[in-house]
């Protein structure tokens, strides 16, 4: 095992450097809260490629897959994991472009839950995406902190206050601008890191030959893709993916940050190819530690750790530890930001005065508040999977009726709530882990089917998905969607920072021009994070 | 013995099911075909930047 010391020491170096660009890139380039939440058509297709990925892989991709693929599904398991993280990115192509066209100024999904269906459907989509990605956030803090205790022994309250905290840093002063740009440096070191780590491991524990026939000689379902219960963890796996990114605030600020129709189209979809050879990779290291007999009683979420430890030096697990905090930085700076927009631009269409400073105030102070609770959270080691799977069966239930909205103007909230309703009914019926509540309650305890994950989530999407059309069908709520690009504000007005407010920009022929900066700086066209802000 | 395929092996049976694997031809495109994909996004990702940068350099020099 490699020193305590040395682990933590490459810890602090990495999250101190990763800190100090991100406040560098991003000196200069926020000028406003709009540019703090939105960072609006900044990101070219490189650097929207980037981050999406960026955003979606986290820790989690160190552990989940590799224990699906070790423990209890083997091949289909992965390609489940797999499949539904690309899923959801595909969608995003015509589902982004269509957001950008309806609500060409907004700023968070809770923004168009509001305006396209009202107080009741808001309130629910607010409370299901903020508790997910609070969740997401939880695990990734938990996942870093038991990562480097096995591999270093290091307090988990060491690696969550340092993690947490220095993300923090950056994300509260540089916003989704220091989130993007350093989503893509991490990016491009997390790629190859992983692509070569892994085929290393292949190469020196016997190449794919060895491997195989360890696979088939220890279990011969690791490598079946027809293993039954991999496949049905892999299709309810898929709709737990995509139906809690459809309410990933994160996603929804990539939209807006595309600095075009093509960046948009480009950056979604390659991201959506990439992921898939990430997580089977990933995935097969769980494989691989099955196979060759490393996984113990309860240890197959760290298969990625045993295969690494089994093929290289101790030295190379500095490499694992680098590669570990890229990926929890990437994601929870992302989740950082994207709790506070949604606050934020919510904080504005509520409080219809308020100023700028006070939403500059409430946007990084909200910021601060979610990454301490996170760090909390992240110190304490619990487990939080019942809680990521319930979150991810409330999203399964209520994405479609609520992404309906940006389709036909004849759905309205009680349609939307009730198929939202019906969905959750099914799937909360035959979820696994409400079932002992469930049966406390006289007279459904008896009568409630036989629990499962499946059924749950595809009765869910399922059952939301056909209340959805009926409501449509019958509905008649003339909804006006152009509407929603006339109610729906920017918050562009530009706050020089200590100093007074500047002058709001002025509209012009349909977009809003910017204004210059107090020391002159007229900002910037699409991001480049190769640069730093004084270029232009 | 049943022939198998060396991409995909025939279903053998073993006890009351009948279970297939991938191949070990197969399981090696699965393994470096992924690798290669990941660093292809990799390389997809490097090309992107260094265009649209040089793009935005154009646009600069242009005005």
């Amino acid at each position: 095992m490699v020193s305590t010391a040395v682990v933590l020491a490459v810890t602090i170096g990495t999250v101190v450097a990763f800190t100090a660009f991100g406040i560098l890139a991003a000196r200069g380039r926020v000028r406003s809260v709009d540019d703090f939440i939105a960072a609006r058509d900044t990101a070219g297709r490189g650097t929207l490629t980037a981050t999406v990925i960026a955003s979606m892989m986290g820790a989690w991709i160190l552990f989940s897959p590799a224990e699906a693929g070790a423990a209890f599904g083997g091949l289909p398991a992965i390609l489940g994991y797999a499949i539904g993280s690309a899923i959801p990115l595909l969608l995003f192509v015509p589902i982004g472009l269509r957001i950008r066209s309806v609500m060409p100024s907004g700023h968070s999904l809770t923004e168009f839950a509001y305006g396209r269906f009202g107080a009741g459907m808001y309130l629910f989509i607010l409370v299901i995406s903020l508790f997910y990605m609070f969740i997401f956030l939880a695990a990734e803090m938990t996942g870093i902190a038991g990562a480097l205790s096995l591999v270093a022994e290091i307090p988990q309250w060491q690696t969550a206050l340092l993690v947490g905290g220095f993300v923090l840093v950056y994300t509260v002063y540089g916003g989704l601008v220091a989130s993007i740009v350093t989503d893509t440096v991490q990016a491009l070191v997390v790629l190859p890191l992983l692509a070569i780590g892994f085929a290393g491991a292949v190469l020196a524990l016997g190449g794919t030959e060895t491997i195989h026939a360890a696979s088939i000689a220890s279990d011969v379902h690791l490598l079946d893709p027809t293993f039954r219960p991999g496949l049905e963890f892999g299709i309810y796996v898929t709709f737990a993916i995509v139906g809690a990114n459809m309410l990933n605030q994160g996603m929804w600020q990539r939209v807006y940050a595309a600095d075009g129709e093509r960046a948009l189209r480009q950056g979604f979809g390659v991201a959506a190819i990439v992921v898939v050879p990430m997580l089977l990779v990933a995935g097969l290291f769980g494989v691989t530690a099955a196979a060759l007999g490393l996984v113990g009683s309860g240890t197959a979420s760290v298969s990625f750790f045993l295969v690494m430890e089994a093929a290289f030096p101790p030295w190379v697990t500095l490499l694992v530890v680098v590669l570990a905090l890229l990926l929890v930085m990437s994601s929870a700076d992302t989740m950082f930001n994207a709790i506070a927009s949604v606050v934020t631009a919510d904080l504005s269409r509520l409080l219809s005065d308020v100023d700028q400073r006070t939403l500059w105030i409430a946007g990084r102070g909200l910021t601060a508040v979610v990454g301490i609770g996170a760090i909390i959270v992240g110190a304490q080691g619990y487990s939080v999977l019942e809680l990521f799977l319930t979150a991810d069966l409330l999203a399964a239930a209520v994405f479609v009726p609520f992404l309906a909205g940006l389709y036909t103007e004849r759905l309205g909230q009680t349609g939307a709530i009730g198929a939202s309703l019906a969905g959750l009914a099914v799937g909360v019926l035959y979820f696994p882990l409400f079932r002992s509540p469930l049966a406390a309650i006289p007279g459904v305890g008896g009568a409630a089917p036989e629990p499962s994950f499946l059924v749950a989530f595809v009765g869910a999407t399922a059952v939301s998905t056909a209340v959805t059309i009926v409501a449509t069908v019958l509905g008649n709520a003339d909804v006006d969607l152009e509407r929603l690009d006339r109610e729906i504000r920017s918050l562009e007005e530009p706050m020089a920072d200590g100093g007074s407010e500047a002058e709001e920009p002025m509209a012009d022929c349909g977009t809003e021009a910017e204004a210059p900066m107090a020391d002159g700086d007229t900002g910037s066209d699409a991001f480049d994070p190769t640069t730093d802000g004084s270029d232009r | 013995m049943t022939p198998t395929s060396t991409v995909l092996q025939t279903p053998i049976s073993i006890g009351a099911g009948v279970i297939a694997s991938v191949g070990p031809a197969a399981f090696a495109l699965l393994t470096w075909g992924a690798i290669a994909l990941v660093l292809a996004g990799f390389g997809y990702i490097v090309w992107a930047l260094l265009v649209d940068r040089s793009i935005r350099t154009e646009r600069s020099n242009g005005r």
